[in-house]
């Protein structure tokens, strides 16, 4: 089966325009990301143009800088108005957005990716303010949070994929090329970032969240997506080796989540996946788990950073996406013949750009958006910010 | 219309709705009218950053329609932190833990679970509740993170009950990956257990033990790999004396792929034994793990090289 372009463009359309089902409510407070993936999804598909009217374009556009804060950064959601606006009025309780809708690492890169998807010239974007505000989501042992509080301290968990957010607004913005200039701007601090990176890779070579953590597909790619926009895959890396084995061996033919006790029968006598029936071939994103569309990505895009895409059989890997997981409304299920949902549609999607599939763009390996989209940022924003 | 407009309680509130600011917003929710309004209430209490009784109340309600609502969470934990009367153990025990059985994967619970517990002090009950946890999905990313961080946080390395907890586990299923790796964080994540070849010794023979029950479990080979590489004092000898009845080379028997890979990879470093290292990836590639074929012909290419991998 080929990618069914007509029904993936009728579903993404669908969530371009209509109201979401009520279910995802639980991303009420991540909206940022999720228009993102829709407004990427269709540029993937070569849709995006005629998606919108030009109205439609700068009204998104202008939802998009609706989140921005005058402190730095983006919201996730739609930004409430201050009861007490005025702005120099700091002892009023009232301003609420400062403390209770903070600006975030994610909504901030997906906000400045979907205004680079949507080819805004970045002239609104305080630059200074969020570059400044970055260096502040870095904690003492210089890994990255979610937001900053009101009190200054940093809230969120231990997740690399603020490392790999912040890594990446760092460099949409241009904070690299800022730091040689005169007088210079603050700049995170990247050997740090490094060294905490670098002490997650587990006894099994995957990096988890925290050192000695379980590996996982998610937390992997982005530690070394992380890096590989530093351009310091290998002091980041303490077993690259260890690694590629880790990110070969989350292959599997063991798709359907009822199937899973059977398969570990078949294994007890002896069985190996050596079956020829299926030429699919799909990813778990730890050791002992089923295949889920989105670890396609995770873990392909992590060897294609890595310059080891070839390590995998792509076609299989696309086949499992095309045969097993598109669902015939458009869009991708977790696992075989589940409804589709927006984050898996993306990520299944984005996966295909990096395995070729001739039906959409070629997909940029540490963003997920297009290399097209990455193009324009590289050749027409950053030579603006010298 | 509605539970907060119709209460007296709430009657000083004016609520605030969603502003969406352009005509044709982004990723627009169509929201239960329950879950809009109570958001409203929200952005009122938090506009005039109100830390009371009620305030609890509203964000239980915003919690129980969305538990990932990352905010209400923290404004939660500021009220109750914030109020005399609020009981943190209460939170807890009534609140968080028969929450955190219907939402299995929210992160932000386990977070707010991290805040109460390092502000009452004591881990007392947490193993207890996590069974429960475990019971559901023993495999659960937050529930670990989570267990981990009372390792860390209360200083559990190397405890009995800890240890005893991931056999338990593992002897409900041995392909319990999370398990292992809690294993390994208990025995060796404070830094000293590496070098102690007593223990590396001991965590050794129970991968073997464990191999000898599943043959072709990732995660026990996973372990023994780990402590090869890592351990103090482990003979490689020893090892390759019990892979190779996992994987007969020259014809015979071959019960584990990762038997197979080990193999490779310890006769990949000494040139005297390239040809078993050949052999081991040949099968591997033609035989009997042919989805990883592109794998196991670029380590082949690294053997023939000279270079060895893994
Ligand atoms: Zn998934």
């Amino acid at each position: 089966m080929a990618l069914n372009c007509a029904k993936q463009k009728t579903y993404w359309l669908r969530c371009l325009k209509t109201f979401l089902p009520n279910g995802y409510t639980s991303m009420d407070s991540n909206r940022m990301m999720i228009a993102c993936f829709i407004i990427s999804a269709l540029d993937i598909l070569s849709a995006l143009d005629a998606s919108m009217t030009t109205d439609e374009r700068s009204s998104y556009i202008e939802w998009i800088y609706a989140s921005q804060q005058d402190t730095g950064g983006f919201q996730g959601f739609p930004r409430t108005p201050d009861a007490n606006p005025e702005p120099n009025d700091s002892h009023s309780d009232a301003r609420l957005t400062i403390i209770w809708e903070p600006a975030t690492v994610p909504s901030t890169f997906f906000a400045l990716a979907a205004l680079l998807l949507l080819r805004d010239d970045f002239s609104r974007v305080g630059r200074r303010e969020c570059l400044t505000w970055l260096t502040k989501c870095q904690r003492a042992d210089c890994s990255f949070g979610q937001n900053l509080n009101d009190k200054g301290e940093v809230d969120g968990g231990y997740d690399t994929r603020f490392g790999y957010l912040a890594m990446h607004i760092r460099w949409m913005l241009g904070g690299d090329l800022l730091a040689t200039q005169e007088p210079a701007w603050p700049d995170v601090n990247i050997d740090g970032l490094v060294r905490s990176i670098r002490a997650l890779q587990a006894y099994d070579g995957g990096f988890g969240d925290l050192p000695c953590s379980e590996p996982h597909g998610g937390y992997t790619n982005c530690a070394v997506n992380a890096l590989a926009i530093v351009d310091k895959l290998a002091d980041g890396i303490p077993d690259e080796d260890a690694l590629i084995h880790w990110l070969v061996l989350r292959q599997t033919r063991q798709f359907e989540p009822d199937n899973e006790d059977d398969e570990d029968e078949d294994e007890e006598q002896g069985g190996f996946a050596t079956a020829t029936t299926s030429s699919a071939i799909g990813f778990n994103g730890r050791c002992n788990k089923i295949a889920d569309t989105c670890y396609t990505w995770w873990i392909c895009d992590t060897l294609k950073t890595l310059g080891q895409i070839e390590l995998i059989d792509k076609s299989k890997a696309t086949s499992y996406l095309l045969n097993k997981t598109q669902h015939f409304i458009g869009g991708f299920g977790k696992y075989p013949s589940d409804p589709p949902d927006i984050y898996h549609s993306y990520l299944g999607l984005a996966a295909l750009g990096i395995l070729g599939c001739p039906d959409v763009k070629p997909v940029h390996s540490t963003t997920s958006i297009s290399v097209d989209a990455v193009d324009y940022l590289e050749k027409v924003i950053r030579p603006g910010y010298s | 219309m509605g539970k907060y407009a119709d209460s007296p309680e709430w009657a000083d509130v004016v609520p605030i709705s969603q502003q969406e600011h352009m005509p044709a917003p982004l990723a627009q929710i169509a929201y239960t009218d329950e879950y809009a309004e109570a958001m409203s209430y929200l952005r009122a209490t938090m506009a005039s950053n109100e830390l009371s009784e009620r305030v609890l109340a509203l964000t239980e309600d915003i919690i129980r329609l969305n538990p990932s609502h990352y905010t209400v969470w923290l404004y939660r934990f500021r009220t109750l932190s914030a109020l005399p009367t609020a009981s943190l153990t209460t939170e807890l025990t009534t609140f968080l833990n028969p929450l955190s059985l219907r939402h299995l994967k929210n992160y932000q619970i386990w977070h707010h679970r991290q805040l109460l517990v390092s502000a009452i002090g004591s881990y007392e009950g947490e193993a207890e509740f996590l069974v429960d946890m475990f019971a559901k999905d023993a495999k659960n990313y937050h529930v670990w993170s989570y267990r981990q961080w009372l390792v860390r946080h209360f200083k559990l390395f190397h405890s009995a009950s800890e240890l005893a907890f991931t056999e338990q586990l593992i002897g409900e299923d041995v392909r319990n990956n999370s398990a292992w790796n809690h294993r390994w964080h208990v025995n060796f994540a404070d830094g000293d257990g590496l070098s102690d070849s007593g223990l590396v010794a001991k965590e050794l023979e129970y991968a073997m033990g464990k191999i000898e029950l599943a043959a072709q479990n990732e995660s026990a080979w996973n372990y023994l790999r780990g402590l090869l590489a890592k351990g103090a004092g482990v003979e490689e000898s020893k090892v390759v004396q019990f892979a190779v009845k996992y994987a007969g080379l020259d014809g015979g028997e071959v019960k584990s792929t990762h038997a197979l890979d080990l193999l490779a990879s310890i006769y990949g470093k000494d040139p005297a034994k390239k040809e078993s290292a050949v052999q081991a990836l040949e099968l591997l590639a033609d035989k009997y793990d042919p989805i990883r074929a592109p794998y196991w012909r670029y380590r082949l290419a690294m053997v023939n090289s000279g270079v060895a991998a893994s």
